[in-house]
């Protein structure tokens, strides 16, 4: 057995000495990177590990490895990180990366692009650089979800649900990112299309559950039967929002929305403490933006052929409601649909458009 | 004088959290300066109430102050444990990682949606003994390697940060066990269980600190570490004690925590530390040692909270909050710390 694996092992070798050299000769025009770089905010959310898990299938069906990088929303982290892999030398390299603010995006693509190397990125884009016109030969494009429609969509199932009626309490990020921005513009544009609905009040809960909870305890005895419903922009402060309530036997009696869906908050939807949240498709994010700078850095896609819709835009999202979140709880991701060459069909089959201007 | 004459004298000396300054004001019958000297912290506070009861009626209902007594549990829990080490001279970083930790091994190893572990109350136990090993640790790195208790801890954070982080099972656990979570739900007299539990813990403190060597040689340790060395006392061992304490209390402000969302987060320490410090440093407790204690960091803590909540109450422009929290924030040390001025303390 051991002999014969021996002599198997001799064949392929000397197969490949004879042949290796023919066979690279075609496909000189560019080597296929071994590794995937992925930045994350952090590795203790479910958000992040989805996406990590999306990245990985495509690293995982072109037999590439993926290193990911984490810097707990700390951009001078990643900036260090994305410097070490660079001085070690990195031509052709593919980054799918995750600038922790606007502030970094720029410094972040323009130093792929010294380097050589490719990358996409994922959330943070400054209103006025795209990937067309800064740093346009490495930056590849800048995938995101639409935060104006989960704040529209949001809003209209909170004046649905308190009758059209009513004071809500706006639980808001951070004050500059454009997330928050976005939702914010959308639950806005949702109060105009329902007049009775009026904004309460809105304080700052930095995406927190515990800020969620002392603001909204706060609100509590402020607004007492006032307080029809609570706007929360991402499902950490809604969970603390629903544990505010439910200290006070409110809970599902004031509607409460979030946005990511991730699984806990669709199990409170489920049980009906929660009204929805806006499912964003994280292992789809993770997915696309390792599979485009794969895609790139292996020679299999142009830089210069994509359009800008194509390097600026919108991944599909769902709103969870009680009427379709046991599908999405009962939903398993089948790893097949996450491999290059699935994706590589069409890698903006799921897109949801260009992103438009004035949003970030 | 023997050694142990020695060790009682010194220590009962420089004990007393105001020390020397108390003893003399009894002498002289100045109690009643003595007492407005070091009530600046209350009077702050006090003044921080009338001014937001005047602007909203609805700031002193019943509803209110339960909320603001709900949301002071968990931080009071962080400060009593950090007056330990504070009243050392030293400081403790690594508190946002040890009660994300004692937050994620709770709510895997209670009845939770993700892992099938249910160890019920045993999970609480494993969570607060992390805390205190984690503690313990960090007061003996410090105390006999000699290393500065800063970085001792703020590697310490990391460490244990990353721990929570490996543990994470990539979903946020929901806790199943009812009776845990009843912790913050079921209402007596209009507060949860966690209200109770960090009163009756301050007055446990309250008692370590003033009644047992722990908390007296702690004092004399901040006052004057040399001293107290020649006194005898083997000093390594309550600062290892301190360090401890602060630690095991910091898990509980992480299982407290899970309590309250009722689900698990590896990130859920996020936000306690610097409130946590600030509350003892507003309530009087220096960052030098030996002056303070826990009664201090609770109205501290009082502060704190009490100023988030009466913003919010008042409608302030939410951009505007954090920037008065520092301004009230310097406003409240300086009065608590006015009395020091003259003195020959060095500030640094």
């Amino acid at each position: 057995m051991k002999l014969l694996k021996r002599i198997s092992a001799a064949v392929v070798a000397a197969v490949a000495i004879v042949v290796g050299p023919l066979a690279g000769h075609g496909a000189i025009a560019q080597e296929k990177p071994k590794t995937i770089y992925l930045a994350v905010g952090t590795t203790s959310s479910e958000y992040w590990q989805e996406v990590i898990w999306g990245a990985q299938q495509v690293a995982n069906s072109v037999g590439a490895k993926l290193e990911v990088y984490e810097s707990g929303f700390d951009g001078q982290k990643h900036m260090q990180q994305l410097g070490a892999i660079l001085a070690a030398g990195c031509e052709g390299c593919a980054f799918a990366w995750f600038p922790d603010s606007t502030a970094f995006t720029k410094a972040f693509v323009e130093r792929a692009e010294a380097g050589g190397a490719f990358m996409t990125t994922m959330w943070n884009r400054p209103e006025e650089i795209h990937p067309w016109d800064t740093a346009s030969d490495a930056w590849i494009a800048n995938i995101s979800f639409d935060g104006v429609d989960s704040g529209y969509q949001n809003g209209m199932a909170l004046c649905k649900a308190i009758g059209g009626k009513g004071g809500i309490a706006v639980l808001k990020g951070t004050p500059d990112n454009p997330p928050s921005k976005q939702r914010e513009i959308g639950l806005l544009k949702a109060v105009s299309e329902c007049p009775g609905m009026t904004i309460l009040d809105t304080q700052i809960g930095n995406w927190g559950q515990t800020e969620g909870q002392n603001i909204t305890r706060t609100w509590i005895a402020r607004y007492g039967d006032q307080l029809k419903g609570v706007f929360a922009q991402n499902d950490g402060m809604a969970l603390g929002a629903v544990a505010a309530l439910r200290e006070k036997g409110l809970a599902g009696k004031v509607p409460v929305t979030g946005s990511d869906g991730s699984s806990d908050v669709l199990k409170l939807i489920k049980s009906g403490d929660m009204l929805s949240s806006m499912r964003i498709s994280s292992q789809l994010h993770g997915a696309v933006a390792a599979a485009l700078a794969y895609a790139v850095a292996s020679g299999d896609l142009k830089i210069g052929d994509l359009a800008q819709a194509q390097r600026d835009f919108y991944l599909v999202q769902t709103l969870a409601t009680k009427d379709n979140v046991d599908a999405m709880l009962s939903a398993q991701p089948n790893p097949a649909d996450f491999s290059y060459d699935a994706l590589k069909k069409n890698f903006w089959v799921r897109s949801k458009g260009q992103i438009p201007v004035g949003v970030n | 004088m023997t050694q142990a004459q020695l060790h009682a004298h010194d220590t009962s000396a420089m004990a007393s959290p105001r020390r020397g300054e108390a003893g003399t004001q009894r002498r002289s019958g100045h109690i009643g300066l003595g007492v407005l000297k070091s009530a600046g912290p209350i009077v702050s506070l006090l003044a921080m109430v009338l001014v937001f009861a005047s602007l909203t009626p609805n700031f002193v209902s019943a509803a209110n102050l339960q909320a603001i007594l709900e949301s002071a549990a968990v931080p009071a829990v962080v400060a009593i444990g950090m007056t330990f080490v504070l009243v050392q001279g030293s400081i403790d970083l690594s508190g946002e990682g040890v009660a994300s930790l004692a937050n994620i091994l709770l709510s895997i190893l209670i009845a939770n949606s993700v892992t099938a572990h249910d160890l019920g109350a045993g999970a609480i136990v494993v969570a607060l003994a992390a805390g205190l090993a984690v503690g313990a640790l960090n007061g003996t790195l410090y105390a006999y390697l000699r290393m500065p208790s800063l970085i001792v801890t703020l590697a310490m954070w990391l460490i244990t940060l990353g721990l929570a982080a490996l543990l994470f099972p990539s979903r946020q656990p929901q806790i199943l066990d009812g009776g845990f979570v009843g912790l913050a739900l079921h209402k007596h007299l209009g507060l949860s269980a966690l209200v109770y539990l960090a009163v009756a813990l301050a007055f446990v403190a309250f008692i370590v600190e003033r009644r047992t060597k722990l908390g007296r040689i702690g004092f004399a340790i901040g006052a004057d570490e040399a001293l107290v060395r020649l006194a005898g006392v083997n000093v390594n061992v309550y600062k290892v004690g301190a360090f401890a304490i602060c630690g095991c209390l910091t898990g509980l402000a992480g299982i407290l925590t899970a309590a309250q969302i009722g689900v698990g987060n590896p990130l859920a320490g996020e936000g306690l530390l610097f409130p946590g410090i600030a509350a003892c440093v507003i309530g009087g407790t220096l960052l030098s040692g030996g002056r303070g204690g826990v009664l201090h960091s609770l109205v501290g803590v009082l502060v704190l909270v009490t100023l988030r909540n009466g913003l919010v109450q008042t409608g302030a422009n939410p951009l505007l909050q954090k920037a008065i929290e520092g301004v009230v924030i310097v406003v409240a040390v300086a009065a608590s710390t006015w009395h020091l001025r003259r003195k020959t303390r060095v500030v640094k």
